[in-house]
C-alpha cells in the first residue's frame, strides 16, 4: 500500500510503468458513498494550483437538465487518485544569480529556488517563489528558461495551452504574464539565444523547430521553421541553441509521422497530407546549422543503440568542456555524449543506477560555474545535483524535495483517458 | 495518448498512437518496456492521428476514431502490419470533425462518436452510426443541443447490457491559435484567446441511451461540488460493482464514483425517439 492508499484510508496500489501508462489496483470494491473529508478533502484542496483555477459548478447550474428524471447528480468519489505536490519537468538554471527554475505539470507552476539549496536530509526544500495560478496561464507546462540578460522567464505550455508565457524572473503568484506568444499545439522545449535576439522552440506533433523574435507576443508567426522528411525530426523535445558553434541540439523520441490540419476550426483536411503512414525511428540528437530552415538536413544526428537513449528529454550543452548532457527518461539516466559526437555514439559518461536517484528524469542543466549537473525528476519529487563528471551509481551531492520523502508521484501528465482491466481488477491511465 | 482500450475477451491493451500514425496491442500484463503483439501502421492504414479507439470484442474489430482525417476506421482485431481498415465512415454527410470519443455497442449494434466543432455550422455531440456503417453517411441520431449539457465531450464508455452511454463532457474551451505551423489568419493579431484552465462551462459524466436521440438531457449524470470534477476527460466503467471511474484535466486526477443506479436502467427506446430515429 503506497502513501496515497495511506493518507486516504483506502486500500490502493499504484505501479509505475515510465513508458506508457498507470495501473492502479483498486480494492476493496465497495465503499459506501460519503463526503471526503479529512486528509481526503484536505488533499483535494491542496491539489488545485489555486482556489480560483477550480471550476466548480454551481449547485444550481442544472438548469440544462431541467424537467429531466436525471440519475445521479452531486455523487462524491469513493476513491481517488490526487498528488498534491509539483512534479518537476524542465529546469533552468542562471547561476549569475544562483538561482534554478523547475517547471511543475501537476500544480501548473514554475518553482524557483536558491542554486544552493538542498541537502541531504528528508526534509521539504523552501523554494524562493513560485508562479501558480489561473491568471499566469500557466497550464501542463514543459519547457522552462531564464533569460539573464533580459531578467526574464519563460514558461512553455505543452499541451491545451498552445501558448508561452514570459514573466519578469521574480515574478511571484499568480499574475498576468508580461508577454504571451500564441505557438503551435504540443511546443516543448525552448532555448534563447541572446546575439540573434531570438529563440527557439520544438514542436512535438509537426516534428518542427519554430524560430521567433525575442520579444515576439500574440498571434506573431514564426520567423523560420525547420520541417520536413529531411530533418530526422520526429517528435522533438530537448532543444538547445549552442550560441557559440552556431548550432541547434533537438532531442527526438522517434515517433514519425504527417500530421494534416485537424483543428475543429478548419473546415476541410489536407488531402495530399493524408494517407502517408506513420514511423518508428529511433530517438536521436539531431544537430542543425542554426541557419537552417525548411527540410533541412542535420549536419550531424547521434542515434543508435550504443547511444542508449530512450526518450529523450531535456538537453544542455557545456560548450567550455565540449559535453552534451541528456535527460534519458526511458533508461532513468543522464547520458553524456561529446559535443561533437556523431552517429551511434557511445556516451562518454552514465549517471545511473539506484544510488542516484534518479528517476524518469526529463530536465537536465550543467553548471559549468560551480560544476555540477543538476536532473529534474518527474518520476520522485525531487531535483538531484551531481558534480559534473559524475559518473555511475553515485549518490547525489543534494536534493531538493518538493515533497516529504518517500511520497510517490501520481505519475499523471494531462490524463484523459482511463480504461478498466476486468480481469486483473486494474484502472489503465495513459498520458 | 489520449486514448485506449481493454480487451477482456482477449486479454489485450489497445492503444493509439498519434505522433507514430499507429495503432498498438499488448498483451493485457505487459509491463515496462514489453513491445506489442501486434501494430497497425503504414500508408494503407489511413491512419494519420489516431486519437482514441474501441474494441468489439463480440466482432472481433477495432474502431479507431482519427482527428485529422476525421473518420472512424475499422479494422480487424487481428490486424496487423500496414493494412487497410475493413470500413471507414467519413466525409461531410457523417458530420464528424474533431473526433475524440468512440465507443462501440455490440447487442445493439451502434458505434457512437463524440465529435466536437466550432465551425460555423458543424455539430458538437455524440454521433450515432450503425455498427456495420461504412462510407460518407449520416448518423443514425445525433445526440446534441443545449439541453444536453455538451459543450465538448471527450471520452466515452458503452455498457451495452443495459444500452447505456457514459460520457466525459470535460466541457472547457479549446480554441487552437494556429493551423499548422502559421497562426490562423481569421483571428486578429490582438486577440485573446481564453485559456482552457479559465474557460467553459463545468464539466460532468453525462449518460445517454443509445436510443436517444435530438437535443435531449443526459438520463443520469455526475457532476457538482461534491464530485470535485472539474474538466473529466477520461471515462471508464465496472457495471458488475456499479462504479464509474473518471479522470480530471484540472485535477490531474482519477476519480471512482459508486453509482449502481446508473447501471440498473435498461435503455428502453421511448416511442418518439424510436420513431426518430434512423436516417431520412
Amino acid at each position: 500500500m503506497n502513501r496515497i492508499g495511506r493518507l486516504l484510508g483506502l486500500t490502493l496500489v499504484l505501479v509505475f510503468l515510465p513508458s506508457g501508462f498507470f495501473l492502479f489496483k483498486l480494492q476493496p470494491k465497495k465503499e459506501s458513498p460519503q463526503v471526503i473529508s479529512g486528509a481526503s478533502a484536505i488533499m483535494l484542496a491542496t491539489s488545485l494550483p489555486t482556489p480560483m483555477m477550480c471550476l466548480t459548478p454551481e449547485n444550481d447550474d442544472a438548469q440544462a437538465f431541467e424537467g429531466s428524471a436525471v440519475m445521479g447528480g452531486e455523487l462524491p468519489p469513493v476513491r481517488l487518485v490526487i498528488d498534491p505536490y509539483p512534479t518537476f519537468n524542465g529546469i533552468t538554471l542562471d547561476a549569475a544569480s544562483n538561482r534554478v527554475a523547475l517547471s511543475d505539470e501537476n500544480r501548473k507552476s514554475v518553482v524557483v529556488y536558491d542554486r544552493a539549496s538542498g541537502d541531504n536530509s528528508s526534509k521539504v526544500t523552501s523554494p524562493i517563489h513560485q508562479i501558480i495560478g489561473p491568471d499566469s496561464q500557466i497550464g501542463y507546462i514543459a519547457g522552462v528558461m531564464f533569460d539573464p540578460v533580459h531578467h526574464e522567464i519563460y514558461a512553455v505550455n505543452n499541451d491545451l495551452d498552445d501558448r508561452i508565457v514570459v514573466f519578469n524572473d521574480d515574478a511571484q503568484g499568480d499574475l498576468k504574464p508580461k508577454r504571451r506568444l500564441y505557438v503551435p499545439h504540443q511546443a516543448w522545449g525552448l532555448s534563447l539565444n541572446p546575439a540573434a535576439d531570438q529563440f527557439a522552440i520544438s514542436v512535438q506533433q509537426l516534428s518542427m523547430v519554430a524560430f521567433y523574435r525575442r520579444e515576439a507576443q500574440g498571434l506573431e508567426a514564426p520567423l523560420r521553421v525547420i520541417e520536413g522528411p529531411d530533418t530526422g525530426l520526429a517528435d522533438p523535445h530537448g532543444i538547445l541553441w549552442d550560441v557559440k558553434h552556431h548550432e541547434l541540439f533537438v532531442a527526438n523520441h522517434g515517433n514519425s509521422s504527417v500530421i494534416a490540419s485537424y483543428s475543429a476550426y478548419d473546415a476541410g483536411v489536407s488531402s495530399h497530407a493524408l494517407s502517408l503512414g506513420g514511423h518508428f525511428l529511433q530517438p536521436s540528437l539531431t544537430v542543425f546549422d542554426d541557419s537552417a530552415q525548411s527540410d533541412a538536413k542535420p549536419v550531424r544526428t547521434i542515434q543508435g543503440k550504443r547511444t542508449r537513449l530512450n526518450w529523450p528529454m531535456g538537453i544542455d550543452v557545456d560548450t567550455e568542456n565540449e559535453e552534451i548532457a541528456v535527460a534519458d527518461n526511458g533508461d532513468n539516466s543522464i547520458l553524456i555524449f561529446r559535443r561533437s559526437a556523431s552517429g551511434d555514439a557511445e556516451p562518454v559518461r552514465v549517471i545511473r543506477g539506484n544510488r542516484t536517484g534518479i528517476v524518469s528524469p526529463m530536465g537536465v542543466a550543467i553548471d559549468v560555474k560551480n560544476n555540477e549537473i543538476w536532473v529534474a525528476n518527474y518520476g520522485d519529487h525531487t531535483a538531484v545535483v551531481f558534480a559534473r563528471t559524475a559518473n555511475g551509481n553515485v549518490a547525489p551531492k543534494r536534493t531538493i524535495r518538493n515533497a516529504p520523502q518517500g511520497t510517490p508521484t501520481g505519475g499523471f501528465g494531462n490524463p484523459y483517458a482511463v480504461a478498466y482491466d476486468s480481469k486483473r481488477d486494474q484502472l489503465l491511465v495513459p498520458n | 495518448m489520449h486514448g485506449l482500450a481493454y480487451d477482456a475477451t482477449h486479454d489485450e491493451v489497445v492503444v493509439p498512437v498519434a505522433l507514430g500514425a499507429a495503432v498498438l496491442t499488448f498483451r493485457g500484463g505487459a509491463t515496462g518496456e514489453e513491445p506489442p503483439i501486434r501494430s497497425i501502421q503504414g500508408p494503407h492504414t489511413h491512419l494519420v492521428r489516431p486519437h482514441t479507439l474501441a474494441v468489439d470484442e463480440k466482432n472481433g474489430e477495432i474502431i479507431v476514431a482519427d482527428t485529422s482525417s476525421r473518420s472512424l476506421l475499422v479494422f480487424s482485431r487481428d490486424a496487423d502490419g500496414d493494412v487497410p481498415p475493413k470500413r471507414i465512415i467519413a466525409g461531410s454527410k457523417t458530420g464528424l470533425l474533431f473526433i475524440v470519443g468512440v465507443a462501440v455497442d455490440p447487442v445493439h449494434d451502434r458505434i457512437v462518436a463524440a465529435s466536437a466543432s466550432s465551425v460555423r455550422g458543424g455539430t458538437t455531440g455524440l454521433f450515432i452510426f450503425g455498427r456495420s456503417d461504412n462510407g460518407d453517411i449520416a448518423p443514425l441520431g445525433l445526440i446534441a443541443g443545449p439541453r444536453t449539457g455538451l459543450v465538448r465531450p471527450w471520452q466515452l464508455a458503452i455498457d451495452p447490457a443495459q444500452g447505456n452511454v457514459f460520457v466525459a463532457a470535460i466541457n472547457n474551451e479549446n480554441h487552437p491559435p494556429y493551423a499548422l505551423e502559421m497562426p490562423r489568419r481569421d483571428l486578429p493579431p490582438d486577440t485573446d484567446l481564453p485559456s482552457p484552465w479559465n474557460t467553459g462551462a463545468p464539466g460532468f459524466v453525462g449518460m445517454w441511451s443509445i436510443h436517444d436521440n435530438g437535443d435531449v438531457p443526459p438520463r443520469g449524470i455526475i457532476k457538482g461540488p461534491g464530485s470535485y470534477l472539474v474538466h473529466p476527460a477520461g471515462v471508464a466503467i465496472d457495471p458488475q460493482a456499479g462504479e464509474v471511474f473518471v479522470t480530471d484535466g484540472v485535477r490531474n486526477g482519477l476519480f471512482t464514483f459508486l453509482a449502481p443506479k446508473l447501471f440498473s436502467q435498461q435503455a428502453k427506446p421511448p416511442d418518439k425517439a424510436a420513431d426518430k430515429m434512423g436516417r431520412d
